[in-house]
């Protein structure tokens, strides 16, 4: 990833409205491709530097996301199951080998891409969006070596994607361990609600804020047992259930399910568990009629 | 053979070219598959019809690579190589398809399994008292080998090439980067995902570098069939526990058993060197002599019985026989006696990013309960299984995470199975007192226990 020039601190005013499609080959060095932010982005300047320092150490399975690796065990399933019990309509082409055929899926906040592949690999399109300019280069590289052709990576705010997208529409909109990362929750639900169809399924997983997710989140994870890097999360940023549940009844969606995660930093696994006190993931769908 | 191949050439299409020069092996061939098998015995086939036969894996391709040359089935005589399916084994060769082709070559059915002691009379019995329940099945090794082929005939995505010795495995350092197989021909393949059944000298598993725990037993299995003198039907499976070793005697036909008779290296030496009567001889000695009989330990499992019959503990119904039933006497055998090493073997890791072990090149363990190749066949059931649940989450078939999850479930499983055999070796392997009290008394008692009985089946067939 040496190829790799850092990320532009050119920002352009300017607003394209055409899509920009980014397969990097590794040869080439990544264009200064100009970010667009708008008026009211939710995004700090920080946390995009942080995580583009990382974007090397995505596709390491015994590197720092080795727990993000871990959790496709539980949020694949979950966003498999989601859609296929709540919209049969958007999935009938599915076959044993792609479950998810047909579906299209808008993943906010994709990293290196390991909840996109997967989704990929299950067959549904899947649109896969982040600001870091070197996230999304390495999660490029790495879909292109897997030839994964329906996995389409764009550096983009998910505020930005929506002011360019205007119309398009998905099936599925997943935010998998990003809103403890935005500056506004509230906004950036509203813009997620607001890329789904009618009908169509939000999938957040996230972190509570309290005292016990301080202790685990903060002190054990990132101090203690080092299993994620210092600095990764600011708890002041948590979103708690309830907040979350206000956000998205306010956008015209119903909560569906609503589960807590355990993780078991020893054997790298998580599971299902009732207490939400820390991490949690859920389930919401639009209403039908909007 | 050349039937076989044309079967399988027609079959084919788009890759005619390529998979012929596979199949007959004439020049180096390169390529990349999702899959490969290294070893195609019963659990490399095995293996190979179980993805073949999966729907997720439909338009994935897989190579199975075997180093010695196909083989004709051959019935005219009777393979001195047998297993003792359990009932898992049967469902899971039911659910491949290749059971029917092993009920139209061959294969007999246990219905009750009688397990004795030479030093004490202390016995156990398996199965229904009215031989109304088969619990497990007799098949030669070749005969499950061959229906598992058959079987895989019909799968496209499946190449398998013969005289294929592989040399050199390189294992990735990184979790993008593929499994690199080099064959003796020269030719060199690429997979996400390589199955080690290449038995318990595994080539792949001296490539993983994982440490290998090793006992030799200083025994080996002494194997012939015999012709016994059973007029009724032969349905019943028998072992006695001598000092020296277990000898069992497994039906295969109406007039037909095959002998397991595992002992230590010297006798076994001197039993391959006997002309057949005396051979003979020497095996019905084994089974009704019993001069091993210690008497101390004989009153007081004859005690034991009688209490338990008193107390009303003892299983066995009134209009049932209290004695026991009398094993059959050997009045010769066919062809010639032969006999392989023993040992016990596991490896500490069954997988390795991109890599995993199935069956004897795993773990081996002593046929005293014929669990060898059952455990074998629950690898392959439970690889399947996560490989499956691996797809199902949007993961690579051969992910890491998932493999580990395979090794995690069949090290619970195995290594009990291990123990439990390992300690009866041990246990019976001994004339001294203690042992000899212990393991009556044990076997006593756990004969009047139907539960604790169904729970020895139920185990061994997990």
């Amino acid at each position: 990833m040496n190829c790799i020039v850092p990320p532009s601190t050119h920002n352009s005013t300017t607003v394209s409205h055409t899509r920009h499609t980014y397969i990097y080959n590794n040869m080439l060095a990544i264009r200064n491709f100009p970010r667009n932010y708008c008026s009211k982005s939710t995004l700090s300047e920080d946390e995009i530097q942080k995580f583009s320092k990382m974007a090397n150490e995505w596709w390491d399975i015994n590197g720092p996301f080795n727990g993000l690796h871990s959790m496709n065990q539980l949020r694949v399933p979950f966003i498999r199951n989601g859609i296929s019990s709540h919209q049969k309509s958007a999935v009938v082409n599915a076959t044993p080998a792609s479950l998810l055929a047909g579906c299209s899926i808008l993943d906010v906040g994709c990293g290196g891409g390991i909840l996109s592949e997967s989704l990929g690999r299950l067959g549904a399109n899947v649109t896969a969006i982040d600001p870091s300019e070197e996230n999304v280069a390495a999660a490029s590289l790495h879909a292109q070596k897997l030839k994964l052709n329906n996995v389409t990576y764009e550096v983009s705010s998910v505020e930005n994607f929506k002011t360019l997208n205007p119309t398009t529409l998905f099936d599925a909109v997943t935010a998998s361990e990003v809103i403890e990362h935005v500056e506004n929750p509230e906004f950036f639900i509203q813009t997620c609600t607001s890329l789904l169809k009618p009908g169509g399924s939000l999938f957040i997983t996230t972190i509570n804020r309290n005292a016990a997710s301080w202790a685990l989140a903060i002190c054990a994870a990132e101090y203690v047992l080092n299993v994620v890097p210092k600095g990764t999360h600011d708890w002041n940023k948590f979103v708690t259930p309830d907040e979350l549940n206000s956000f998205i009844t306010k956008n015209g969606c119903q909560l569906r399910q609503l589960h807590g995660m355990a993780y078991n930093p020893f054997i790298n696994k998580w599971h299902w568990s009732r207490c939400t006190s820390v991490n949690y993931a859920l389930h919401a769908t639009k209403s039908v009629h909007d | 053979m050349a039937g076989f191949y044309m079967n399988r050439l027609f079959t084919l299409s788009k890759q005619a070219c390529l998979t012929r020069s596979l199949r007959y092996n004439h020049s180096p061939a390169s390529g990349h598959y999702d899959i490969i098998i290294s070893g195609g015995g019963m659990v490399g086939f095995a293996m190979a019809c179980s993805l073949g036969r999966n729907d997720r894996l439909k338009n994935k391709r897989i190579l199975l690579l075997e180093s010695s040359n196909y083989k004709e089935l051959n019935l005219t005589a009777y393979n001195l190589r047998v297993c003792a399916l359990n009932l898992n084994s049967k469902l899971l060769l039911e659910s491949l398809g290749a059971w029917q082709h092993i009920v139209n070559a061959r294969c007999s059915p246990v219905k009750k399994m009688q397990v004795w002691d030479a030093c004490s009379d202390a016995l156990i019995t398996f199965g229904r008292a009215d031989l109304s329940e088969e619990i497990a099945w007799i098949v030669e090794n070749n005969v499950i080998q061959d229906s598992l082929m058959k079987e895989l005939q019909h799968k496209n995505q499946v190449d398998v090439q013969y005289q294929s010795k592989v040399i050199h495995y390189r294992l990735p350092n990184h979790a993008d980067d593929a499994v690199q197989v080099t064959l003796e021909n020269g030719s060199h393949f690429t997979t996400d995902l390589i199955i080690g059944a290449d038995g318990y000298n595994s080539g792949l598993r001296q490539a993983m570098k994982t440490q290998y725990i090793t006992h030799n037993y200083n025994q080996m299995a002494v194997v012939a069939t015999l012709r016994i003198s059973e007029s009724t039907e032969n349905v019943t499976a028998w072992q006695k526990f001598l000092p020296s070793g277990p000898i069992a005697l497994l039906p295969l036909s109406t007039g037909l058993s095959s002998l397991v008779w595992s002992t230590d290296k010297k006798l076994a030496q001197h039993l391959l060197g006997l002309p057949p009567e005396i051979f003979t001889d020497r095996i019905n000695q084994a089974i009704w002599n019993n001069e091993d009989i210690n008497h101390r330990a004989q009153n007081v499992t004859e005690q034991l019985f009688q209490l338990l019959k008193v107390c009303r503990i003892n299983s066995r119904e009134e209009n049932e026989t209290d004695t026991r039933q009398l094993p059959p006497s050997v009045v010769g055998i066919e062809g010639h006696q032969a006999a392989f090493p023993l040992s016990f073997g596991h490896s500490v890791k069954y997988v390795s990013p991109k890599t995993v072990l199935i069956g004897d090149a795993a773990h081996r363990i002593h046929p005293l309960a014929g669990q060898g190749v059952n455990l074998g066949f629950g690898d392959v059931a439970a690889l399947n299984e996560v490989i499956n649940e691996a797809i199902d989450s949007g993961s690579d078939h051969g992910n890491y995470l998932y493999l580990q999850k395979y090794q995690s479930n069949r090290q619970l499983k195995n290594l009990a199975i291990m123990a439990i055999v390992h300690g009866l070796h041990l246990l019976y392997g001994t004339k001294s007192l203690p042992h000899v009290f212990l393991r009556s008394l044990g076997l006593t008692v756990t004969d009047s226990l139907p539960s604790v009985k169904r729970l020895i089946t139920l185990t061994a067939s997990a």
